[in-house]
């Protein structure tokens, strides 16, 4: 536990100026639009605060490029790879602060906005019953953003493992890792799609949803089916697992 | 008669354009200095690498302490790579802490011990190391595991003379050859030649000659320097 610890500290460590210049920089883009709320539309800083929301997934694609990519650079991927350690503790060392980096400025994000914008929110529910239009964005918002986190790291993943097929050849290392990348997603796409059959029987996320109609608004319960995220979370650990396993004993250094 | 804790076999490499290792064979005696010889590209670090797991051989077997293992947990094995295989940003003492977590055989008052003789400090940072400096901290930290097999490829290439003898003085110093086995690889075979047990001679992937070293002295009436010569002209 203690040298998976020291990995994870020293991973942490490598992040450091990442994290807190795109924490200064987020900061400031937000503490911009806090000083034009009173003299923008209303919503419009509300809805521009979420745009650093967009660019985190791209920093976990070059954050997942880098991962390995930086070691051989450095060459200290000898020192990964000279270690007592199994693929996946290196792999996890890697994979963790990432995530954490992630979860946290991106949960910051929607909890900052949230926090300076509550009467515009507070607006908007008036619009509909109170308490129910409270759960209902409740509901809605932690499963999109259950959803956002699984991109991130699907992004991650995939550009990592991306890296790893590419350095098995010696020439045009940036083309093949773009061509992996795209070839992923399609393959996850396509066998993502037959496995969900596999899992139908899981129970569903239940939604609640309001309609508009003549006799005022109706409350009616809609059903998200919960096999896709089962789905990817299993093939996103498989993923893992094989990168993992790719770094371990397969890639020469 | 040593038993041999490296058993290599018909091992076999080849990297696009190049065919490091030509069906290699050869056997390490346990609680002896092995030094392998040989040009550069004769194949050296590419057997030390496939013994140490680092990278993947295209045929033949490895024994490591009579086990065949295409990868072992590098827990038996210390080794020493050419080039600077260390987080720069850190410094000598956040890397021996770790070392420390990493390395259950690794031990911090040997690293203390070694770093004194060696003229390092502690708090310098890595990255504002000289070359040699960083061989020197490089070699502490292999040493300073009780580790079975120490694996050391080229540990005084652009050493300066002085640094050198240091090296090879802290090397003999911790050697245990009642439960240690060293693998040098060099080409500073005048400043080597005189603690080697056991010699190999490498060259285009192929082993040329091997043996105990002062059975070769005797058979061929020549220091190892100049069977070098004889060797590989």
């Amino acid at each position: 536990m203690r040298s998976l610890l020291s990995l994870i500290k020293n991973e942490f460590k490598q992040l450091n100026i990442l994290i807190i210049v795109s924490a200064l920089i987020i900061a400031a883009w937000e503490w911009f639009l806090l000083t034009r709320t009173e003299h923008w539309p209303p919503g419009v800083s509300f809805g521009l605060g979420f745009i650093p929301l967009f660019f985190l997934p791209l920093i976990m694609i070059f954050l997942g490029y880098n991962s390995y990519r930086s070691e051989w650079g450095n060459n200290t991927i000898y020192l990964l790879k000279i270690l007592p350690r199994k693929g996946y503790e290196i792999n996890f060392a890697k994979f963790f602060p990432t995530f954490v980096y992630n979860l946290i400025l991106s949960g910051a994000l929607i909890l900052v906005n949230l926090y300076f914008h509550q009467d515009f929110l507070a607006g908007v529910f008036r619009q509909i019953p109170e308490m129910l239009g409270r759960e209902v964005f409740r509901e809605f918002l932690i499963l999109a953003y259950l959803s956002y986190l699984i991109t991130g790291i699907q992004m991650y993943l995939i550009t990592q493992f991306s890296y790893i097929i590419a350095s098995f050849y010696n020439r045009f290392r940036l083309l093949i890792s773009i061509l992996i990348f795209i070839l992923s997603h399609y393959f996850i796409l396509r066998v993502g799609g037959f496995f969900n059959y596999l899992f139908n029987w899981l129970p569903d996320f239940p939604v609640t949803v309001f309609m508009e109609n003549p006799a005022g608004v109706t409350e009616s319960t809609i059903y998200i089916g919960s096999a896709p995220f089962v789905v990817i979370l299993l093939l996103m650990t498989g993923l893992f697992f094989l990168n993992s396993r790719l770094i371990a004993s397969d890639v020469d250094v | 008669m040593n038993e041999n804790i490296i058993e290599v076999s018909n091992l076999k490499k080849k990297f696009p354009g190049v065919q490091a290792l030509k069906g290699v064979n050869l056997n390490i005696p346990e609680g002896m200095i092995t030094g392998i010889v040989g040009p550069n590209g004769s194949g050296k670090s590419t057997m030390l690498k496939i013994i140490s797991g680092l990278i993947v051989k295209d045929e033949g077997q490895v024994n490591i302490n009579r086990k065949n293992k295409q990868r072992h947990l590098m827990q038996d094995i210390a080794f020493l790579p050419e080039i600077n295989h260390l987080y720069r940003w850190m410094t000598i003492s956040e890397m021996i802490r770790f070392h420390e977590d990493q390395f259950l055989d690794f031990s911090p008052e040997k690293a203390n011990e070694l770093l004194d003789f060696m003229n390092l400090k502690l708090e310098q940072k890595i990255n504002n190391l000289s070359k040699g400096m960083v061989a020197r901290l490089k070699l502490i930290l292999v040493l300073s595991r009780s580790a079975e097999i120490l694996i050391l490829d080229e540990p005084l290439a652009g050493i300066d003379p002085a640094s050198r003898e240091r090296i090879l003085e802290s090397l003999i110093g911790e050697f245990d050859s009642a439960n240690q086995s060293i693998i040098l690889a060099t080409h500073e075979i005048i400043e080597a030649e005189r603690f080697l047990d056991h010699v190999i001679f490498m060259e285009a992937g192929e082993i040329l000659l091997e043996g105990n070293a002062d059975d070769l002295r005797a058979e061929k009436g020549k220091s190892i320097r100049e069977l070098i010569g004889e060797v590989f002209e």
